[in-house]
């Protein structure tokens, strides 16, 4: 009885110590902030927004007003909820990308940098593949080919970004693997997978996570720029296939240019909450490293 | 009972060499491998229940021929046979599988590495009962790791068991990793310089607690050490190692009181005596210079650069085992008599 | 015959003002150094050592502060000087060998220009090549080969660099150096002829030096007198042959009892129980109680008091606190 409220005091411990470090961070806690905003928007989306986002409900390129906050764009539509109702797709495919190439990545680089040799050889030769392919271009080429859904661009966005995860999981693996825990686990009659899993996956945890932050960013700008390229899925309200068809319908010269402003402006904050929060990372898992170098 | 049951291992001149990382151009240069050779032909035998201790100065190779022991290196020649089975051979996985993993264990030099620092001592310690499928019965494992933190000390057992390691002593940790080692109960401990980090204060604690395991559970230790005091408190018989080499092995009390090879000479009268007025008289041996490189060792005798005494056979030929008294053998050129 | 006093140290007290406590590391010390002295402070880790080192050089790191208490260096009192003042002193006056420092020389410049640059700084030598040739002389006092002034630290063995660190702390002539740990890392025999060297310039010099350590034995080969630290308190001090043949305070019995010897009859080792405590939150009274198996209720509640056992010998422990202090208490 007593051992389990113990465990869980501690535990706890552990949270709270890295949220008091954290918190001391300025800059983390405005990124925090601003996430947990988007988040909330995107998952309440549909009682946030005054108007269903696909429904004409005024004039073309209404300017803004007390009905409609940002005005309409070229067929009548509201554009606060559309930029509400993208905030979901954008994290979407954030998110989604971000631990899909995470989760390769992870793999590749444990694998490769765990067992060496031939194995190591192979796959970092697959990794330098992707990570010289010119990014940009290659995705084009690949959503051309894929076809316009949320799902291929995701995976396109992960096929392009798992390489540098790779990359930086297998060096820490390299290292780790000479720890003497890890010696230790294998005297105690661990198997390769177990010492992976127990060991070299906790560890790399943390770098990943942070890794991952800026990828999410990458992700959401990447989404945007496709279905601004006309690469988007079109029957997905984002603030990419916003910003498409805003240019298209030339909404910076029209009545009411924040059609093009404001999916522009959410864009920027979700991008800088992701790089404030990725600097305060940075800071708290540091020092922690340090210290325990001692 | 049979005579060789009473030995538990015997290392039967055993080598382990690692080959030198060389950038490609070198390789077709120099044209040869080269080899930093860490073991270099050694023999030991180890007896049931003792204490052996394997004593020389860093780089001689005492961690080396430890992970051979328990299998962390595979040896590049000779015999190792545990308990009448010969296993210098056995791969990975059959070592595995013949539950050697269970009778050999190690603990390891550095406390401040040897435990993950992500893990509760909790998981650290009920790990091999894990991984070697002792039990799956979640209640018996948490049993089984509070009674073996009882048994080490690390009292309440249920408070220590919840903590991280940057959560404990430098003396505790190695307490954990104790604990770690003899969770599974096993036959044959290497300890690895297991004090030499930790605070003189409580180093004694941590050496009775090695020596409770071996009243109580019957283990056999390897124990590696550089400090010839401590080895004098904890060993039954010992090795002293060179760049490799054996020079000398015997009874603790016969080498440490009374070392005859010119190494383990030099080595006694460097180890500071916590006795002001002896330290003042004694006489020390010097040794010339400093340990030449592993890769391209001495011929002949090993010492013969740096030692006092060296003749001319001795950087010619490698000298003979000479035994100088029942279990007390010397390989130098001094005791050979002609 | 009274000898000149080179380093007075009076009451001092460092604390770490942390941000989970404030860590009382060197807690009311006082402690003095005679010309051509070579005096050992021995404690266990994390008892303050390097701390009180880096008080008497004046530059403890943040978040640590000099609380009170006097630092006297040939007969200057080096706590009330300005940082200004303070920088002409140290390595003139003063130097230190740090702990590990020979794993931290510069990996990319050669030896001999990391001491020649010492000497620039404090305007010992006008060009590097003036500093090379002081440096070529300094080899030959630690027993380094001179032509090794030309080498990389990479290409010197660990005993080789540790020379090379001690060539350094002696650069500029110092009344005294500070010694912390100078031998830890390195084997026995290396460690013996380490010691020798200090131990020959020390006379040779007339140099004093105060040697950090935590090896015991390592004490009884070269000291003079020693100090005996505990959690941040020196708990007693004496001659030499009195700490190891007849030491008071139960720490220092506690501490030579645990000491293996490979010389003489086999004693039994007896460990000291438990563990150091925390210098965030020391135990009240004497600070050795919880560990200590002559602990008497007096010794929960109040700090013992120093006890005089020669003329600058004393020991702080309530066994041999006088009969009126204990009545007073
Ligand atoms: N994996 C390895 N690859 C190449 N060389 C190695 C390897 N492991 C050890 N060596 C070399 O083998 C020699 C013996 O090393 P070993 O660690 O066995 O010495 P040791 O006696 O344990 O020394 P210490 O007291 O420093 O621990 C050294 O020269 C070392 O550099
Ligand atoms: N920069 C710092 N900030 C906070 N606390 C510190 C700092 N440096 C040292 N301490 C604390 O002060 C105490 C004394 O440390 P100090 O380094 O002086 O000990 P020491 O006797 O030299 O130990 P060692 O033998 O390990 O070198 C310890 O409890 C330590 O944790
Ligand atoms: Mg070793
Ligand atoms: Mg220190």
């Amino acid at each position: 009885m007593e051992a389990v409220s113990v465990k869980r005091y501690r535990r706890f411990e552990r949270v709270i110590e890295f949220w008091r470090a954290y918190s001391r961070t300025r800059l983390g806690l405005i990124g925090l902030g601003i996430l947990l905003f988007y988040t909330l928007m995107a998952i309440f989306a549909p009682w946030i927004a005054p108007y269903d986002p696909k429904a004409r409900v005024g004039g073309s390129f209404e300017p803004p007003s007390a009905e409609h906050p940002l005005g309409t764009d070229e067929m009548g539509r509201d554009i606060l909820s559309q930029v509400i109702y993208g905030t979901r797709v954008s994290l979407l495919v954030g998110v989604l990308a971000a631990l899909l190439a995470a989760a390769i990545g992870s793999a590749v680089g444990m694998v490769s940098g765990y067992f060496g040799g031939l194995v190591d050889d192979l796959l970092m030769r697959i990794t330098d593949l992707f990570l010289v392919i010119p990014g940009l271009p290659f995705i084009i080429v690949l959503s051309v080919v894929l076809g316009p859904s949320i799902w291929n661009i995701i995976l396109v966005i992960a096929i392009i970004s798992w390489p540098s995860v790779a990359r930086l999981v297998r060096s820490e693996t390299l290292s780790l693997k000479e720890r003497l825990f890890v010696q230790a686990s294998r005297v105690s009659g661990a198997t390769d997978l177990y010492i992976i899993v127990h060991h070299i996956l906790p560890n790399v945890l943390p770098i990943v996570a942070a890794s991952m932050v800026l990828t999410i960013t990458s992700a959401i700008i990447l989404e945007a720029g496709l279905s601004f390229l006309g690469l988007g899925d079109p029957t997905k309200i984002s603030w990419g296939t916003m910003l498409y068809f805003a240019d298209r319908q030339g909404a910076l010269l029209s009545d009411n240019p924040y059609y093009i402003i404001a999916p522009g402006i959410a864009l920027i904050g979700i991008g800088l909450a992701f790089v404030f929060v990725s600097y305060a990372l940075d800071e708290v898992v540091n020092p922690r490293l340090r210290e325990r170098e001692r | 009972m049979p005579r060789q049951d009473q030995v538990l291992v015997e290392v039967d001149n055993l080598y382990k060499w690692f080959p030198v990382r060389r950038s490609f151009l070198e390789t077709l240069l120099k044209g040869e491998r080269l080899f930093v050779k860490a073991v270099d032909g050694i023999s030991f035998s180890i007896k049931k229940r003792e204490i052996y201790v394997l004593a020389g100065e860093s780089g001689s190779g005492k961690t080396t021929t430890g992970k051979v022991l328990v299998g962390l290196e595979k040896p590049t020649r000779g015999r190792i046979v545990y308990d009448g089975a010969d296993i210098s051979s056995l791969s990975l996985k059959e070592w595995r599988r013949q539950g050697l993993r269970k009778k050999i264990q190690m603990i390891f030099q550095d406390p401040y590495e040897s435990l993950n620092p992500r893990q509760r001592v909790l998981d650290i310690v009920a790990e091999p009962l894990i991984v070697n499928r002792v039990t799956r019965d979640k209640r018996e494992i948490e049993e089984r790791v509070l009674k073996i933190l009882e048994e080490v000390k690390l009292t309440p057992a249920t408070e220590f068991a919840y903590r991280y390691p940057h959560q404990l002593s430098g003396g505790q940790r190695q307490r954990v990793a104790i604990a770690r080692a003899m969770v599974l109960d096993p036959e044959f401990v290497v300890a690895d310089e297991p004090v030499s980090m930790l605070d003189a204060s409580i180093r004694a604690s941590i050496l009775d607690l090695l020596m409770y395991f071996r009243e109580h559970k019957n283990v056999t230790y390897l124990y590696i050490t550089h400090d010839l005091a401590t080895a004098r408190y904890v060993g039954d018989r010992i090795a002293i190692m060179y760049l490799g080499k054996i020079v000398e092995k015997g009874s603790v009390e016969d080498v440490v009181t009374n070392p005859q090879h010119p190494y383990t000479q030099a080595l006694v009268s460097s180890i500071p005596v916590p006795d002001p007025k002896y330290a003042r008289e004694k006489k020390r041996i010097e040794l010339k210079g400093e340990i030449p490189s592993p890769i391209n060792p001495p011929k002949g005798c090993r010492l013969h650069p740096r030692c006092p005494f060296a003749m001319d056979i001795c950087s010619r030929e490698e000298p003979p085992e000479v035994e100088i008294k029942p279990g007390h053998t010397v390989s130098c050129w001094l005791y050979v008599k002609r | 015959m009274k000898t000149a006093t080179i380093l007075e140290v009076e009451n001092l007290k460092v604390y770490y003002f942390t941000q989970r406590g404030v860590v009382r590391a060197v807690d009311d010390v006082s402690l003095e150094i005679d010309k051509g002295e070579l005096v050992a402070l021995v404690g266990e880790s994390g008892s303050g050592k390097s701390t009180l080192a880096y008080a008497i050089m004046r530059m403890v790191p943040p978040p640590g502060r000099i609380v009170s208490g006097r630092i006297v260096l040939s007969g200057i009192d080096i706590t009330s000087l300005s940082e200004e003042e303070v920088r002409k002193l140290r390595w003139s006056k003063v130097s230190m060998i740090f702990q590990g420092a020979m794993n931290s020389l510069n990996p990319v410049m050669r030896v001999g220009d990391q001491i020649a640059e010492v000497l620039l700084y404090h305007g010992a030598v006008y060009d590097v090549e003036e500093g090379r040739k002081i440096a070529r002389e300094l080899f030959k006092l630690v027993g380094l080969d001179p032509e090794r002034v030309m080498s990389y630290p990479h290409e010197l063995s660990g005993g080789q660099k540790q020379r090379v660190v001690i060539a350094m702390a002696l650069a500029l002539n110092p009344d005294l150096v500070i010694a912390d740990e100078p031998t830890t890392g390195l084997d026995v025999t290396t460690q013996a002829k380490i010691m020798d060297t200090i131990r020959d310039i020390q006379r040779e010099t007339g140099i004093s030096v105060l040697l950090i350590t935590h090896d015991l034995p390592l004490v009884a080969e070269v000291s003079d007198r020693v100090y005996v630290m505990y959690a941040g308190k020196i708990v007693e001090t004496g001659d030499v042959d009195k700490i190891f043949y007849t030491p008071q305070h139960p720490y220092t019995k506690g501490l030579i009892g645990a000491v293996p010897s490979h010389i003489g009859p086999k004693k039994r080792l007896i460990a000291l129980p438990g563990e150091p405590p925390d210098l965030r939150s020391p135990p009240p009274g004497c600070r050795f109680h919880p560990r200590c198996s002559y602990a008497m209720p007096i010794c929960k509640r109040k700090e013992p008091p120093r006890t005089g056992t020669g003329p600058r010998d004393f020991v702080e422990c309530w066994l041999y606190a006088g009969e009126e202090v204990k009545k007073v208490a």
